[in-house]
């Protein structure tokens, strides 16, 4: 069965291409443009795996790990970041908050296909 | 009067350096109004060291000092608003390049997310065009060769057969002949077989007269003489039951030979010709498929370029997120910059200068506070890492 993914960015384009990649080779993506619209998301629905951006508007990346973290449903669901950032200490922060790992972008399709099947096992 | 003139020196410097190292970073229009506004400030700068070093050497330092002071205050005071303005300006201007900035990416985005969407369509398409099976697992030009080959064979093993046939009817045509002749022979034998059954019977009556002559003492020879007639009429009868036999039999394979004549009788050189046309079309069966064979694996390359293409312009196309983070961090230092200029404007000569001494602690504190959240200087792929 397909794996679902929920794939969280405030940026429209970065949506479409992680959408696209990931579609192409048979996963279903469900979108979110911030932290909150995705724990939204997250109440009602399990997802296999989760991407997201850290600088978003209304709820970051981190504090959408930590609040995700509090949910038996989320607690060792593969959470990774997509983001800009690449300094240590934010690193340091997303690990500390339950990340499951953490990719600088620009993001190269086949690196995130990589990355998704060996998260996803 | 000394030391107000450093301290502006030091605010001109201070917000020329922000300024540079914003138009340097942004790359943009921006550049050649921020240098004008920089040289703006050097050229007000030297007018203050000038009108400094007039008024150290003046007559009467107290008048000098007072309408310089004045002098000094103005154009502090228009350096602020074409700082502002300027300012407020590159905002407006950050504001639309970020606007078209997102309106390109976006579009281009969806053009190449449809690329890639159509690519793989068409890669599915081919896919179904040169396999089939539930899971595409079998190969059409794999199918088609083997075909070809097996056609081949089979076409080889009914050659043989028919030339096989061929001959065969010869010979049986020559073994039915000899049947046919030996009949003769066989017929005038039962005519010899009739003549003595005849001769038998005629025999078996003379001897019936004989022992009726005799009497009583012919009288077994007489029963004698009945068996041997009644064994001459039963060969008789034997005899015209095995002709009529044999004239069937002879009837049959008279059919026989006039079947066997007509198929013997047949061209077989047609064999041979479809032989060699079935193996010719054969040979340009597999010369195709072993054509359509390479095609399909230079599709598959061509497939894995245009993927790794694609590839490539998503990676690209990231510098809209990414350029786009950067220009609204340098938004929001101008708009801090213009809007901490903007507070600076005041009457009293000592208001002012508190309000710059304030603006730039405050400025210092700004971007000490805020980091600009994009680590990237180039397009190549990001580190990747798994906790």
């Amino acid at each position: 069965m397909a794996k679902s993914i929920l794939v969280v960015d405030d940026s429209v384009s970065i949506r479409q291409m992680v959408e696209a990649t990931l579609k192409g080779k048979g996963y279903i993506t469900t979108t979110a443009a911030d932290g909150q619209a995705a724990l939204d998301l997250c109440q009602n629905q399990k997802f296999d795996f989760v991407l997201t951006d850290q600088n978003m508007p209304r709820m970051d990346g981190l504090s959408l790990i930590k609040s995700l973290r509090q949910m038996a449903a989320y607690r060792t669901v593969p959470i990774v970041m997509l983001t800009t950032e690449a300094g240590d200490d934010m690193k340091a922060k997303g690990r500390a908050a339950g990340a499951t790992g953490w990719m600088v972008k620009p993001f190269d399709p086949t690196k995130l296909l990589e990355v998704a099947a060996k998260v996803l096992g | 009067m000394k030391q107000y003139i450093e301290d502006f020196a030091i605010l001109v410097s201070a917000v020329s350096s922000v300024a540079i190292v914003l138009a340097v970073v942004s790359g943009f229009p921006l550049f050649s109004a921020v240098i004008a506004l920089v040289g703006l400030s050097l050229i007000v700068v030297q007018r203050l060291k000038a009108l400094q070093q007039d008024s150290a050497e003046s007559v009467n330092p107290i008048q000098a000092t007072q309408s310089d002071n004045e002098q000094i205050k103005t154009s502090l005071q228009e350096v602020t608003t074409a700082l502002a303005d300027t300012s407020s300006e590159a905002v407006n201007d950050l504001t639309k390049v970020i606007s078209t900035q997102e309106d390109a990416v976006d579009t281009l985005t969806a053009a190449f997310g449809r690329f890639s969407q159509l690519s793989h369509h068409q890669q599915q398409l081919i896919e179904e065009l040169i396999t089939f099976g539930d899971n595409h697992e079998i190969s059409y030009i794999d199918k088609i060769h083997d075909f070809a080959v097996q056609t081949g064979k089979t076409i080889d093993t009914f050659i043989e057969v028919t030339t096989f046939t061929s001959t065969s009817l010869n010979a049986l045509t020559e073994q039915v002949n000899k049947i046919t002749a030996e009949m003769p022979e066989v017929v005038k034998a039962l005519h010899d077989i009739d003549q003595i059954a005849s001769q038998t019977n005629l025999l078996a009556l003379n001897a019936a007269i004989e022992a009726a002559r005799a009497g009583e003492a012919g009288r077994g020879f007489a029963v004698v003489a009945d068996e041997v007639r009644a064994l001459s009429n039963r060969s008789s009868t034997f005899s015209e039951s095995i002709q009529r036999k044999l004239a069937e039999i002879n009837r049959q394979v008279d059919a026989i030979n006039v079947s066997v004549h007509k198929i013997a009788d047949q061209d077989f050189s047609f064999v041979e010709e479809i032989k060699q046309h079935t193996h010719q079309v054969l040979d340009e069966i597999l010369a195709k498929s072993e054509q359509d064979a390479k095609n399909a694996n230079s599709l598959s390359a061509l497939a894995q370029e245009l993927e790794q293409a694609i590839n490539s312009a998503i990676r690209g196309l990231q510098f809209g997120d990414i350029n786009g983070q950067h220009l609204i961090y340098i938004k929001k230092i101008l708009d801090f910059t213009c809007n901490g200029l903007k507070r600076c404007h005041a009457s009293d000569t000592k208001q002012l200068l508190s309000n710059y001494q304030n603006f730039v602690a405050d400025l210092s504190q700004q971007r000490q506070q805020t980091n600009n959240p994009v680590s990237s200087s180039s397009m190549s792929s990001g580190s990747v890492e798994l906790f």
